[in-house]
């Protein structure tokens, strides 16, 4: 390698790397931005500068929160509730994003009844929203790793008493591998399977069929969390938590 | 032949019949040639059987032309032998602004889902007439008349505060008699202002008075409230009346009986024309409020008021609805008040408020404006109404007054219906006053986005990269073990097993009271033992070296003395078997087994604690 090509190869990885900090200082920025707007509530520009982020590409529960927070301000309950969600998703059981997403709820207009669960499904969903998908994949792989250490241990030890204890933390770790590597697959199959949205247009009619000459199936307004289930062109099928069904244009809901 | 020709009358008949119920949209003018300043009308006519089709009527652009009425719909039919036909017409008054040729485009109607277009219709406009119904040769010329008759504006104050009320009064001075209706022409625009029309009759009575010297009779036009809603110098744009007035011509000479008694009005002996009449522009200065004392519930009323409010009960139960109204009554600006701000204790349901106005449009504008609050309480217990705050300038006392509703104090008792009948449940009713919490802001969090790639390339490389790892260390390990010699350890890891091996032959020889047999295979478990524990080749084993090595691992002095009494009490009887036989052998192995389990468990302790 000469001695050119080398200096060329270095400066175009400096640039690259100078670029990526750049880019993410000024992500910071407009948050930062954004957090003084809404200081100075002025919401509109607040709302302006956190989609500004979003659009440059990035996610965190904060940004979501605060959008969500601006939202609600403005008084668009449908767009709050949407982006506490999202920042649910990123860090489930955070506790200020729990708090106002409960007091964005009591300002919808639907109230639907949802029946309470038996404690046990409680407690399975409690269990579940311990972390998000990719905590679980942390907690998984850490006792998996944990598990090849205890056996590798049982190799390697030279007494009876060493070779004792890998055997015993090997069967614990594998206890937690199959539980964690369980909560796991379920949450992966939430994840893949369970599409859920939130009415943001302050009403939405939802037909019978994805036509809007169709009949009206019933009227939802904004803030509501239904289930995507189906989509067809801008239509999207949705379930109601009472079980109603119905069609309805993919633009008066966001995906969460 | 001559049924032929009744039959082609009788279709002509038929075919007329057809024409004439045919629908025709037509645009007619009184008179395509018009001066400047005459009125014309314009009539689009629709006629056909039925008229009830008409859905939508569209005028044309009347570019040019001033519509002074219009559209003026009309509608008849007329039944003529049996035969129905009705027509719409729609009429426009239009004047002239300017000479030259104009065109009136179409028009289009439609009828019975049809649509029909008119011609355009042309028009020239001439230099229009000096606005003189007949022409005048006596003492009324115009510039005679604007001596003798004007309008003048008046204000009550020069000089008035933001949102103060000012009046402004139009009155006609005339020395002249007036034909007919005045007509008005243009409205005064009051830009920067709010403005309420004050009633005045309709019929304007006059009265005798004097101005600059001069006796004319002065009658009331227009009165009206303007309230200020800009700074600085602001103007009233004259109003324009079009006066018909009458002017007597030139009486006939010769003192006449006859001449006389035809000279009076009576007899057509005035002349009549149109006299535009225009007022003063009025002008106003307005000056801000004061700045000083200023109250926070101060949102730019105006005025002098008073505030009463009532509720209907403070003694109520959970999900009854009580009602608190609050009265505003006074003068001044009173349909731009804004409501005052109510703060409900958390555990209430306030709705909005039903707003109702009186105002009383005779000289000062002042009326009532009352707020009517539907209020729920939904948790019992006892709370208050804080009171509420209204505040307004007063430009007489030039200060700021603060006006203030008692406070009320309300029980809720427990209603019969639950919490969650009301739509909330009391997890909800909870949260109800509470506000949400404040941003994030020192959290750092921010990340790309993107779905993460989860069965990718890093995912399994994670996954079986340990493992692989695992495999081929302890794969590595064993085959180390066994190839690279490391034969101590293997012998170490071995011992125990081999004793325990040479140990249940020695029993067994020990069943077949094989004594000799039976010393030999326990003398060398022991030392086969210490030999792979103590690592001493076979060739330098001896009872010393091994005592020795022993005790250079510093093993216990009991252990060491036992295992020398039982390696010594073996040896002798190994070369000189004893009568006792059984029990001895029995002895013999019970003690072994005891010393080795005993330097079994204190090497291992040793190691690795």
């Amino acid at each position: 390698m000469s001695e050119r090509t080398r200096f060329f190869l270095i400066s175009a990885a400096s640039l690259l790397l100078v670029s990526a900090v750049a880019f993410a200082s000024e992500a910071d920025d407009l948050m930062k931005q954004g957090n003084q707007f809404y200081q100075d509530k002025q919401y509109e520009k607040a709302i302006e500068a956190y989609q500004g982020v979003i659009g440059m590409g990035y996610v965190g529960t904060s940004l979501y929160y605060n959008l969500g927070n601006s939202y609600y301000r403005e008084g668009k309950i449908g767009y709050a509730i949407l982006y506490y969600e999202k920042a649910l998703e990123l860090s489930p059981g955070d506790n200020d994003v729990v708090h106002n997403l409960a007091i964005a709820n009591t300002k919808t207009v639907d109230k639907i009844d949802v029946l309470p669960k038996f404690f046990l499904f409680q407690w399975w969903e409690n269990i579940l929203a311990l972390f998000p998908l990719s905590g679980w994949t942390y907690m998984v792989y850490l006792f998996y790793l944990l598990l090849l250490c205890s056996i590798g241990l049982y190799f390697f030890a030279r007494g009876l008493n060493v070779q004792r204890y890998s055997v015993f933390a090997g069967l614990i770790a594998g206890v937690f591998l199959i539980i964690t590597g369980s909560l796991w697959i379920v949450s992966l199959n939430r994840e893949l399977t369970v599409k859920n949205a939130i009415v943001v247009e302050p009403t939405a009619v939802v037909k019978l069929a994805p036509d809007s000459t169709s009949n009206d199936a019933f009227v939802i307004h904004e803030g509501l969390k239904v289930r995507v289930l189906d989509r067809v062109e801008s239509w999207v099928k949705i379930r109601l938590q009472d079980g109603k069904e119905g069609w309805i244009e993919q633009k008066e809901i966001g995906a969460i | 032949m001559r049924p032929i020709r009744k039959l082609s009358v009788i279709v002509v008949i038929l075919a007329l019949a057809k024409v004439t119920a045919a629908q025709t949209f037509t645009a007619s003018v009184d008179n395509t040639t018009v001066g400047t300043n005459d009125q014309f009308q314009v009539s689009f006519t629709f006629s056909g059987k039925d008229v009830n089709g008409i859905k939508s009527f569209s005028p044309p652009d009347f570019k040019g032309f001033m519509v002074l009425s219009g559209p003026n719909q009309s509608t008849s039919m007329q039944i003529n032998n049996g035969a129905v036909s009705a027509s719409a017409t729609y009429s426009y008054y239009l004047q002239a602004r300017s000479t030259g040729k104009f065109t009136i485009g179409s028009a289009t109607i439609n009828s019975s889902g049809k649509d029909y277009t008119t011609q355009p219709l042309e028009i020239t406009v001439v230099k229009g007439q000096p606005k003189q119904l007949s022409n005048s040769q006596g003492n009324g010329t115009p510039r005679d008349v604007g001596d003798n008759l004007f309008i003048l504006a008046t204000v009550d104050k020069q000089k008035v505060y933001m949102g103060q009320q000012v009046t402004v009064t139009y009155k006609l001075y005339t020395r002249l008699s007036l034909a007919s209706q005045l007509q008005v022409s243009k409205l005064p625009s009051y830009e920067g202002f709010w403005a309420e029309e004050i009633n005045v009759p309709n019929t304007i009575a006059f009265t005798t008075g004097m101005y600059n010297g001069k006796q004319y009779r002065i009658g009331l036009l227009k009165k009206v409230a303007l309230f200020p809603n800009q700074l600085g110098e602001l103007s009233v744009t004259p109003l324009v009346l079009d006066v018909p007035v009458q002017v007597q011509s030139r009486q006939r000479s010769g003192g006449d009986v006859f001449d006389q008694f035809f000279n009076d009005p009576f007899f057509n002996n005035v002349q009549t024309f149109n006299y535009t009449a225009r007022s003063n522009t009025v002008k106003l200065d307005v000056i801000p409020l004061p700045s000083g004392n200023v109250p926070k519930s101060f949102t730019g009323a105006v005025g002098d008021y008073s505030l009463n409010s009532q509720i209907t009960s403070t003694n109520v139960k959970t999900n009854e609805p009580l009602t608190l109204k609050i009265n505003l009554t006074g003068t001044g600006n009173i349909q731009l008040l804004n409501m005052p701000e109510i703060e409900l204790p958390s555990g209430f349901d306030k709705y909005e408020p039903k707003t109702s106005e009186q105002i009383d449009r005779a000289g000062t504008i002042s009326g009532t404006k009352s707020f009517e609050y539907l209020i729920v309480p939904r948790v019992a217990g006892a709370s208050q109404i804080s009171p509420i705050q209204f505040s307004y300038f007063n430009p007489e006392r030039r200060s700021y007054v603060t006006l203030s509703t008692p406070p009320y104090s309300i029980n809720v008792a427990q209603g019969v219906g639950s919490a969650e009948a009301a739509g909330y449940t009391k997890e909800e009713i909870k949260i109800l006053g509470q506000d949400i919490r404040y941003i994030k802001t020192a959290d750092d969090d921010l990340r790309e986005g993107g779905d993460i790639q989860l069965f990718g390339f890093g995912f399994w490389t994670a996954a079986f990269v340990p493992l692989f790892v695992l495999g081929g260390l302890v794969t590595w390990k064993r085959k180390q073990d066994r190839l690279s010699g490391n034969v101590q350890l293997l012998r170490y890891r071995r011992a125990e097993k081999i004793a325990r091996k040479r140990f249940k032959t020695a029993s067994a020889l020990m069943e077949s009271n094989d004594q000799a047999g039976f010393y030999a295979e326990i003398s060398q478990a022991l030392f086969g033992y210490l030999e792979d524990k103590l690592h001493i080749p076979k060739s330098e084993i001896s009872l010393d070296r091994a005592v020795g090595e022993l005790q250079r691992k510093n093993m216990d002095s009991r252990l060491i003395v036992g295992l020398k009494d039982c390696i010594e009490k073996c040896e002798f009887a190994r070369f000189a078997p004893g009568s006792d036989g059984k029990s001895a052998m029995n002895d013999m192995y019970n003690q072994l087994t005891n010393v080795i389990i005993e330097i079994e468990k204190s090497m291992s302790v040793r190691k690795h604690v």
